[in-house]
């Protein structure tokens, strides 16, 4: 079954920062604040976000279930029910997830539901230029790459199409 | 004829043997006493979830209507104040009730060492929702906070204290926190990620001084704390008042077989009241566990208690901490000491690199995992867990 989740395309990605910068506009974040972040690794570019995991960690740490998984397959988070212990936080193997200091809760990238609701794209989607980042039903995944974690723990909804570098390097191992 | 249960303590381990007895015996009655005035909530929550908003009602266990549709009486605000083991009869503040089988499950109450002036005003434990109520009405006039105890519960205690503005102070009598659990390494770490924590190890407290309330506290070496309240997170110890030691074991705590019973082969005990191989670990994990074994054999079923997750893990949004086993506590064994942290894997990606970082260290003996601590992101927590455990082979 096909299942929502972010596409991003490395040889395509210009590591311009403008998905990062759209996204904590959005969400008016504090400085150190991420959702989603860009940089760039040996691999080439890379812009990371939640992957609203299949078997989501933060969603098994959550003592109150205000870490949830919605209808639609996504991760998302009830920041009432949030108590602000942590737990998902520091159990997300992405680091996908912060703390608001300001709301007093943790936060993360909920794939702009709101937006997406009302047919708009995701804040990140519609900022880049390159068109490397795309929200979309997945046929498949892949996430198996060096500068992130085992997919296996998680099943993260994320494919990645990885940069020739990122291949040579695996075709070396 | 049918037979007469009788629970003495509604925490977790009480309401676990209840329900397993339930699981088996659909006839016999149940009686289940607490001498608290509210529904049975989650204990944990009380330093685990912010002092601000904590409510019992958010975190109860079981409801009414769980006693009622499994046929199970439940004797709110009902102290029970003797048991007679030989008329098989326990006496409340309400009446009488015999017993075919017993479960204590009275759990433990903070322990309070005995420092000259810990008998003060504004002197707190956390062991009831009514001791968060109080602290909150406390640290709303208060600017100075001394904590006592390092533990778990001290430092949670004081990372909520903190983020609501107050100057806190924890004071440690050993050497270095949880000397049982981490090394000295791991608590100096911890101490450095609390910033806004003051954190004093090998304080020996000598007395607590000011008139009916407390005003500072004092060290044996002479330094001197000031505070408008005290938060006093020393641990605990069993509840086991109502025990007549000469028909029940005692040790520091009521002393149980693997079959949860107790050397009165018609009482059994379990969770933070009980001990079993003179170990109490006073831990949720060990009251869901006992729990149900005592109500498994209570009702005539053979059950032995399994395995339980000892396991450290406190989380903030400031600190993680996992740890788990023998962090190089016997000194009589050759460890071989282990690091990985995240900083090893240059080329790695997080979101919030804050997050994503960890520090692990490993405590090894003749090539096998018998301890480790992480500080920072957890995600390799639940593989380290196995491999301690002897569960799989491959980290």
């Amino acid at each position: 079954m096909n299942k929502l989740g972010f596409y991003y395309n490395m040889n395509t990605c210009a590591a311009c920062g403008a998905c990062q910068l759209a996204c904590k506009d959005l969400n008016n974040l504090k400085p150190g604040e991420f959702y989603r972040r860009v940089t760039v690794l040996e691999d080439g570019p890379y812009s990371g976000s939640c992957n609203h995991c299949e078997e989501a960690a933060c969603v098994k740490a959550c003592p109150t279930g205000a870490m949830y998984k919605a209808e639609d397959g996504t991760t998302q988070h009830h920041d009432g029910l949030c108590i602000g212990c942590g737990a998902c936080m520091w159990n997300c193997p992405y680091g996908a997830i912060s703390f608001s200091k300001t709301k007093g809760v943790t936060q993360k990238c909920d794939s702009c539901i709101e937006r997406r609701q009302q047919s708009l794209e995701p804040a990140c989607v519609k900022a880049c230029p390159t068109k490397s980042i795309k929200f979309i039903e997945l046929d498949q995944t892949n996430a198996d790459m060096d500068f992130l974690p085992d997919s296996k723990k998680t099943l993260p909804s994320l494919q990645i199409k990885p940069s020739k570098r990122a291949m040579e390097g695996k075709s070396n191992e | 004829m049918n037979k007469k249960y009788v629970i003495i303590g509604a925490g977790i381990a009480g309401l676990s043997a209840a329900k397993a007895i339930r699981e088996i015996d659909t006839q016999g009655t149940i009686d289940i006493f607490t001498a608290e005035n509210n529904l049975p909530y989650s204990r944990p929550m009380l330093t685990k979830s912010p002092f601000i908003s904590f409510d019992p009602k958010d975190w109860t266990l079981y409801t009414e209507d769980w006693f009622e549709s499994n046929n199970i009486n439940f004797h709110m605000a009902e102290k029970v104040q003797t048991i007679d083991a030989d008329s098989k009869t326990i006496t409340t503040s309400k009446g009488s009730y015999p017993y075919t089988k017993l479960i204590l499950a009275t759990g433990a109450e903070s322990f309070v060492p005995p420092i000259p002036g810990s008998d003060k005003e504004n002197i707190f434990t956390i062991r009831r929702s009514e001791d968060i109520t109080n602290i909150k009405k406390a640290y709303k006039a208060s600017t100075n906070v001394v904590v006592i105890g390092g533990g778990v519960i001290g430092l949670e205690a004081a990372v909520e204290l903190a983020r609501y503005g107050s100057t806190v102070t924890v004071l440690e009598a050993l050497p270095y926190l949880m000397t049982k659990q981490i090394d000295e390494e791991i608590s100096q770490r911890i101490c450095n990620e609390l910033t806004d924590i003051d954190i004093h190890t090998n304080a020996s407290i000598q007395s607590i001084d000011g008139g009916l309330a407390c005003e500072k506290v004092t060290l044996a070496d002479g330094r001197s704390f000031p505070c408008d309240f005290v938060v006093m997170a020393c641990g605990v110890k069993a509840e086991t008042s109502i025990v007549d030691p000469d028909k029940v074991q005692l040790g520091r705590a009521i002393t149980i077989d693997q079959h949860c019973k107790t050397t009165d082969s018609d009482i059994y005990a379990a969770g933070d009241c009980a001990q079993y191989n003179g170990v109490n670990y006073a831990l949720w994990s060990q009251a869901i566990e006992q729990g149900p074994t005592a109500g498994k054999n209570a009702a005539g079923d053979l059950a032995i208690q399994q395995n339980f997750d000892t396991s450290l893990v406190m989380n903030s949004p400031e600190l993680s901490l996992f740890a788990l086993g023998d962090l190089g506590k016997d000194s009589s064994k050759k460890y071989e000491v282990k690091y990985l942290s995240s900083k090893d894997e240059q080329n790695s990606f997080f979101v919030n690199p804050v997050q994503g970082q960890f520090f692990e260290k490993q405590y090894w003996v003749d090539d096998k995992l018998v301890g480790a601590a992480i500080i920072g992101n957890l995600s390799r927590m639940n593989q380290l867990k196995d491999k301690i455990n002897g569960v799989e082979e491959t980290v």
